[in-house]
Parts: C-alpha cells; structure tokens; sequence
C-alpha cells in the first residue's frame, strides 16, 4: 500500500466535515431578516446550491438556528427554548442587526439587546437586514469554522 | 357640530362635572360620569364608533383619551377623564364597546391604570411577569434589561 492513499483523520473532523455541507436550519424568522432568509432559499439566491436549503419545521430535526430579525423579551424565553430543544451539534447565526445587538430598536422596553446574551452564537451577519448574499457567507463561514474545527470561534465574529 | 356647541348641549345635563378643555377640542368629564356621558354621546347623538382609546402621562394626572366619531356626519368627539395617580382607577367602557376591552389592556399594561369593570384585566403585549410599566414618564429604560437578563 503507497503511502500517499492513506487518509488519517479523526471522526470527529471527519463528522464536522460532512456536516458542514449539508446544515439543516431550523424554520425560525422573527422579522424582517426572515424575508431576506426566504429570499435566500429561493431560486434567485438558491443555497441549495451549499447544501443547506433544507429549513426544518422542528428544531428536533435542525442543527443550525438562524435568529433573523428582532428578539423581544416577550420572544425571548421562546427562542432559547428552541435553542435547547436541538439536538447537539448545533450552531447558531445572528442575522443582522437586531440579533446582534438590538439594532434600531436597542433603546426600547420590549427589545433584548443582542440574542447572545441568552444564546452562544458563532457567526454574526451584520446588515439591516443583510443581503441573501451576506447570509451565504455566514453559512460558509460556519463551514469554514466546521472545517477548520476550530475550538476557539471568536475570530470568526 | 363643533365641540362647543355639543358642551353648550350638554352642560345642563352635568353642571360642573363636565368642562371644556382650554383649546376647546375636548371634553372633560369626571370618573364617575364617564359611562353616562358615553352612552348619551353614542344612543342620542350618534357617536357610535370608538376610534381611539388610550392615555397621556400628565404631570399630575393621568389623562385617558377617548375619541368617538359620528359615522352619518364624520365630526369627531374626544372625551379626557383625569385619573390619580395614586389610585390609577378609571371606569371600564367595555359594556359600551366591546372593541375596548383589548385597547383597555394595552392601557393597563403600559400606564397600570386599573379598569373597574373590565372582564380580563392582564397584560397584552409585554410578558406576563413584566413588572414596569414602560410609557410612564417615570418608567427608567435600563431597570428592564437589568432585571431581565438577572
């Protein structure tokens, strides 16, 4: 057996790198990032094209979780559940300014400032709302961050 | 009809219970008279339709705001009642207009003032354990962050 043929990898890497192309979203849109999100998965944008157009309708069945659009207190408790009821490993975008910050709305009694102080998120996509173009590329860096598996994510912040 | 005219109408009826408000666009009629004057307004003069319920933080009042309109003569009445601020009471209209009972919560939930005679007096918009009331002039916007995220 020549040397060159032989792969060594863990399974782990190995998981990671498969998943990496195949994300399964979670069908969750809070405002009016979920349109751009929608907008995604449609022709013109098309992230079939990534491997991720299956939005699932139970996050039993999702590994990533989109937070696109404006978090409220009152929504708040709901997401985090949602958080928790997806099976390991899971991920979870920011989309745009109101997931990461509160946006325009940051100064109001209704509205958290940021889904990260209830959720871990590993990539934000900032923008009001950002571009279907914007969020493919916080999916690839998710599957940038899947292949490099790095431990540490905040440079991918 | 101009406001004036419908005070000039109506004045006898309430004496010093009702005024007129100093830039001459309102009526403003005492708690207790509230539900009368309403039902005058809607059964004899034609003001059948609930615009516009909500409030205003005074200095040193709370001044609910309803706004009724004439369908047959689009003229447009608007009747203040002052509430305490230590007592938050005001009557509840919704036997006069079912269409006030959500408008009544969102007042409840946003000014605390307690509607005698409301069916389902909770909260509507904010979370049920919400403990503030956001659009009082006294309400401090980081206490919600604060205490939620605690």
């Amino acid at each position: 057996m020549e040397l060159e043929n032989i792969l060594v990898t863990t399974v782990d890497r190995a998981l990671d790198y498969c998943r990496s192309y195949s994300l399964w979203p979670v069908t969750f849109g809070l405002a009016c990032c979920a349109i751009e999100m929608m907008a995604t998965g449609g022709a013109r944008y098309d992230i079939s094209r990534f491997g991720y157009e299956v939005f699932r309708p139970s996050p039993r069945q999702g590994d990533l979780l989109i937070i696109a659009g404006t978090v409220t207190h009152k929504m708040a408790p709901l997401v985090k559940r949602l958080y928790e009821q997806m099976p390991s490993p899971k991920y979870v975008i920011a989309m745009g300014s109101c997931a990461m910050t509160g946006g325009p709305f940051v100064d109001s009694y209704s509205v958290l400032d940021g889904v990260d102080k209830i959720i871990p998120v590993d990539v934000y996509i900032p923008g009001c709302p950002p571009r279907p173009e914007a969020l493919i590329e916080g999916l690839l860096k998710v599957k940038e961050m899947l292949h490099l598996a790095k431990k540490d994510r905040s440079d991918l912040k | 009809m101009t406001i004036t005219e419908l005070f000039n109408l109506l004045v006898p009826v309430y004496n010093d219970k009702l005024t007129l408000s100093t830039d001459s666009n309102s009526l403003i009629i005492t708690p207790d008279q509230l539900i009368a004057l309403l039902t005058t307004l809607k059964t004899h003069h034609e003001f059948a339709l609930l615009t516009l319920l909500t409030a205003v933080d005074q200095p040193d009042h709370y001044q609910m705001v309803y706004q009724l309109m004439s369908i047959k003569s689009a003229d447009v009445v608007s009747v203040h009642v002052h509430v305490n601020k230590s007592t938050l009471k005001a009557p509840s209209i919704v036997s006069l207009w079912s269409a006030a009972n959500v408008q009544e919560r969102e007042v409840y939930d946003m000014f605390g003032i307690i509607f005698d005679g409301h069916p389902h007096l909770t909260r509507i918009l904010n979370p049920d354990d919400y403990t503030e009331f956001p659009l009082r002039k006294t309400f401090i916007l980081q206490s919600v962050d604060r205490q939620r995220l605690s």
